[in-house]
């Protein structure tokens, strides 16, 4: 188990150094930045849309579009290119709502994860901005 | 190829949605959530003389949702009550085009739900 925990740990870790790297406009991702601190999964949103408040009342008048991509949109997108992550409240809705977001992204690792997986992470989540900022 | 076509025309209706705002003096008006992803809308909607005479959307949420309500408000306007309850969940996925999954469904349904709480409710007038 221990090699497990520590090839999720590098993951991780490479994960964040390619999250740095990329520098991909409005990303955002979630929990501590030191591996030692935290587990094997990801979670990031593509530009945070906040969630409708429970009076059932819209907090703002007009669709939200710009540079936020809901997490389905993204969890789809990433879907059509082959990989695989889970989106939405994770189980954990009064935690999306602490962080002020409708849902999130979350890509999961295991062993059968390698380096090359997180790479490919990225050049989608850089396409994916590309495709909902108008070619921008 | 053609999925792909029709990506492109959802797309455009995401980002420029068509008949998006509140109307001031709407004979209906009804929010629809889906707890589940939390996309929602408010649909509003002035029915005189039997017809649709203005339908707009406010709303957010996800691409599918948020076009699926623009391409619906555009398909109703105008028409009378009797046509509007003719619109069936299949005809409304048929405009959209795109084979969507069950839970992407959810989210194209959002504003048709919407709309058939508002039948309802004219209904029972």
């Amino acid at each position: 188990m221990d090699q497990v925990r520590d090839h999720e740990k590098d993951l991780i870790q490479y994960t964040l150094k390619m999250e740095d790297q990329y520098n991909i406009e409005n990303l955002v991702s979630y929990g501590p930045r030191d591996s030692d601190e935290r587990g094997g999964v990801y979670s990031f949103n593509m530009g945070e849309i906040p969630p409708m408040d429970m009076g059932g009342r819209l907090m703002d008048n007009g669709v939200v579009i710009g540079s936020s991509v809901h997490p389905h949109d993204v969890s789809s997108s990433l879907d059509v290119s082959d990989v695989a992550v889970r989106s939405g409240h994770h189980c954990a809705m009064p935690l999306n709502h602490r962080l002020g977001v409708v849902a999130t992204s979350r890509a999961s690792y295991y062993v059968y994860n390698t380096r090359k997986d997180v790479e490919k992470l990225f050049e989608q989540l850089e396409r994916i901005r590309k495709v909902y900022g108008n070619g921008r | 190829m053609e999925d792909e076509e029709r990506m492109e025309f959802i797309m455009e209706h995401y980002r420029h949605p068509h008949n998006s705002g509140v109307i001031d003096n709407p004979t209906h008006e009804i929010t629809e959530y889906n707890p589940v992803c939390g996309d929602a809308v408010k649909v509003s909607i002035l029915i005189r003389e039997n017809k649709v005479q203005d339908i707009r959307f406010v709303g957010r949420g996800c691409s599918i949702s948020q076009a699926a309500a623009s391409i619906l408000t555009d398909e109703v306007k105008g028409k009378n009550m009797e046509e509007l309850k003719k619109i069936t969940e299949k005809d409304h996925l048929d405009s959209i085009g795109i084979r969507l999954g069950p839970s992407r469904e959810k989210c194209a349904l959002l504003s048709f739900n919407a709309l058939k709480k508002i039948l309802v409710k004219y209904g029972g007038e």
